[in-house]
């Protein structure tokens, strides 16, 4: 793990009250779980109920899409800057954030 | 900022989940009753009306339903305190209103409960906060607003959901007193104390576990290894004055109808009050006792409102009663002491139990991380002695919302769990790596995981059976459908979804219902819905319908017109074809009239409390059979359908013919019987 990576972690973990990861995994989880609950509860019982039933896997499947797709986003994104960090390092001829040669 | 938006969308959510349901769910066994004691409030100011049940919730629903003006019918109130007048002045006033207003006045008076859930909710959040932190605060509100028990009686003007709710509040303002004691604090707790009783009668044990709480948080701390030397004393004196300001806010919800009368001047129902003597009252035409008249403790005032002691004697009156319970598809005359227990069981989501699983071996084995054993006696004395007292109540077991006032206690102790996701990872690991002895890399991020599948199984599961939460059972149970398999009453069908039987034929403009037969204290007739009831089985021993079918077939051996009805009365028992819509609380009730509709399948179900069924000839025969009962023929059919008009000399069939059946049937009838 780069140390730009470590620091994005770390962040994470500071702020990790409702992770989004938690999230995604609470969405994934949800879809996959939906025909196990057909199977127990049966088809709907009422319109009210196919609605939500309806909602619920349709809200859970287009919120893990959404999330996992802002992850992989998020993710690229960093790996770029992170990159464009170590480059910027390598030119001025230091091996790393935090490690300088120049440094005593 | 992101956290307070989360909360807020949480109990949004919650609010609409039971608005909902608040809206569509058609009145519950109970509420007519509940809703003619709120506006007889109102109107009168009395409260002897469904005394069993105290006059907060009441005297809130009750003004948005009166200022909408509905009719009132008091014809059938009752003096006499333990008449129980409710349950013919709440039918009365369905009965007095449309459709319409019937709908709207329930809608407004269940809604107007809805903030008492919502400060429930808030409250157990900032409980849970200031105990385990934000994490588990959170994971302690997903909890609450989509537990379907929660939901479903929030959504209703049975007081039990408004009380778990207010219980919340009251120890929560407890709990920052006994922490931070001051004047205020304990003025703050007092009130809470006082409304608590004015929610439901069993929080009357909240006068003795507060004091009770208050000598456990004063003891040292021997088991512990370190001393809590910060911990502040409260002082008895508040503690007394929080008592005082909860007896005075207790009566005061009375308007101190009765305050101070001695206990002597009480005429009791219940054994224990009572005591063996039974004397009767004429001028009230009631029977009474009291084992205290004519002794030093009869002449003792007591300090509570009339109205709440003879409720708490109607309330102990009913439980010395044996009725008969169900459970697991066995009636019984009385009850079981694990009945809760085992409802609990099944009718809590098994996201609830996994989470609930975790924060049992945090306390057992996360010593590191685990909270002071005061905080969490504040918690679980209360939550276990509720359960201990209705379990301990074994004379009926019919509703498992009993143990209502216990869950959100319950569930704030088990967020702990939620403290997973607090702190770094690495500080979390050390202090579980330190408590639970050996080192797991593994260990906080599978916890995490496990928190996460628990509550999304949790919302899964609740929101699948959403807006007929009421008949929630877990998976373990099989699901609602499955649900009468193991508890009847208000556990699946209270009456709630009749409405959705009136949509559902909406819906199917071309079925015409043959028979109906309904649980519930909502009129039939105000919906347009048919009150004839399905045809019943012939009684296990068979001796009424026998001796119907020999004395019509002996006035005359040779007479059609006899042959006739006696035919008519042999295919009025037992199945005939036809659509009917049944509740689960009739096809499975004690008395078998309606048994056979379990040898039938279901074409619909409106909510999982009604179950629609469309009976052919065949269904009919083959149901028959199994009861030895003469099979129908289309021609049968229609002349027992003649006979039962009084157009007898039409009918298509010989009378010779129907004299064999007749025989046929007798036989059968008795063979029946003998088994």
């Amino acid at each position: 793990m780069s140390d730009c990576e470590k620091e994005q972690s770390g962040r994470d973990d500071a702020s990790a009250g409702i992770p989004l990861w938690a999230v995604e995994l609470g969405c994934w989880t949800m879809v996959v779980l939906a025909p196990f609950l057909y199977w127990i509860n049966g088809p709907a019982v009422s319109t009210d109920q196919l609605v939500v039933r309806s909602g619920l896997v349709g809200f859970a499947f287009g919120g893990g899409l959404a999330l996992r797709l802002a992850a992989l986003a998020r993710s690229a994104f960093q790996k770029d800057e992170c990159s464009v960090a170590i480059a910027e390092v390598s030119s001025d001829g230091s091996t790393g954030v935090g490690f300088d040669k120049s440094e005593p | 900022m992101l956290r307070g938006l989360i909360t807020a969308a949480l109990l949004i959510t919650n609010a609409l989940l039971m608005a909902w349901i608040g809206w569509t769910a058609c009145p519950n066994r109970t509420e007519p009753g509940h809703m003619a004691a709120t506006v007889y409030l109102w109107d009168h100011g009395q409260f002897d009306v469904f005394h069993v049940n105290p006059p907060l919730t009441r005297l809130v629903s009750g003004l948005p339903v009166v200022l909408s003006h509905p009719n009132r019918d008091w014809s059938w109130y009752s003096e006499r305190p333990r008449a129980r007048c409710e349950e013919m002045l709440g039918p009365a006033f369905v009965m007095a209103n449309s459709s319409a207003m019937n709908r709207w006045c329930f809608a407004l008076a269940r809604w107007s409960l809805i903030p008492f859930l919502l400060l429930g909710g808030y409250c157990g959040y900032r409980f849970s906060r200031e105990l385990y932190g934000p994490s588990a605060a959170m994971l302690f509100l997903v909890v609450w607003c989509f537990s379907p028990t929660m939901v479903s009686w929030g959504a209703t003007i049975c007081p039990d959901a408004v009380s778990a709710a207010l219980g919340v509040v009251a120890l929560y303002a407890f709990h920052r007193w006994l922490r931070m004691p001051s004047w205020s604090r304990a003025s703050v707790a007092g009130l809470c104390l006082g409304l608590l009783p004015l929610t439901k009668l069993t929080w009357i044990i909240a006068f003795g576990l507060w004091p009770l709480m208050w000598l456990l948080w004063q003891t040292p701390d021997w088991l512990g290894k370190v001393v809590e030397r910060s911990l502040l004393r409260p002082p008895l004196r508040q503690l007394a004055a929080i008592l005082v300001v909860a007896l005075y806010v207790l009566n005061m919800g009375y308007l101190f109808n009765g305050t101070g009368r001695p206990l002597g001047q009480y005429q009791f129902m219940s054994h224990v009050l009572r005591g063996s003597e039974l004397t009767t009252n004429m001028e009230t035409r009631s029977g009474g006792g009291n084992r205290f008249a004519g002794t030093w403790l009869g002449r003792i005032p007591v300090p509570l409102p009339a109205e709440f002691v003879q409720g708490i004697d109607t309330q102990r009156h009913d439980f010395e009663r044996t009725m008969w319970s169900y459970l697991r598809g066995q009636w019984a005359p009385r009850g079981w002491w694990y009945y809760y227990l085992y409802a609990l069981a099944i009718k809590v989501p098994l996201g609830i139990w996994c989470l609930a699983a975790m924060a049992t071996m945090m306390t057992f084995f996360g010593r590191e991380i685990k909270k002071s054993w005061r905080d969490e006696m504040v918690l679980l004395l209360p939550a276990v002695s509720i359960l201990v007292l209705v379990s301990s109540q074994t004379g009926f077991n019919h509703h498992s919302r009993y143990v209502l006032l216990a869950l959100p206690l319950f569930f704030i102790w088990m967020s702990k769990v939620g403290r997973v996701f607090d702190g770094r990872r690495e500080q979390l690991k050390e202090a579980f790596q330190a408590s639970v002895g050996y080192r797991r890399r593994r260990v906080v991020p599978a916890l995490r995981l496990a928190v996460i599948l628990a509550l999304a199984w949790l919302v899964g599961s609740s929101v699948w059976t959403y807006p007929h939460s009421l008949s929630y059972f877990n998976e373990l149970a099989g699901g609602p459908t499955c649900g009468a398999e193991h508890l009847l009453d208000s556990n699946i069908d209270w009456g709630q979804d009749l409405w959705y039987l009136k949509q559902w034929l909406n819906d199917h403009p071309g079925v015409t219902l043959a028979g109906t037969r309904y649980y519930g204290q909502y009129r039939l007739a105000v919906e347009g819905l048919p009150t004839t009831p399905p045809p019943a089985a012939p009684e296990p021993n068979g001796e009424t319908h026998l001796v119907d079918v020999r004395e019509t077939s002996s006035r005359s051996k040779n007479g059609a017109a006899s042959a006739d009805a006696a035919a008519a009365i042999l295919s009025d028992i037992g199945p005939k074809p036809g659509w009917y819509a049944l509740s689960v609380n009739k096809i499975h009730s004690r008395n078998p009239k309606y048994e056979y509709f379990q040898w039938l399948k279901p074409v619909a179900m409106t909510g999982y409390s009604i179950y629609v069924y469309n009976v052919t000839l065949d269904d009919a025969n083959h149901v028959r059979r199994r009861l030895n009962l003469p099979e129908l023929t289309e021609e049968s059919h229609v002349s027992a359908a003649s006979a039962r008009s009084g157009n007898v000399r039409n009918r298509p069939m010989s009378a010779s013919v129907q004299n064999e059946n007749v025989k046929s049937a007798s036989l059968s009838l008795d063979g029946r019987s003998r088994t």
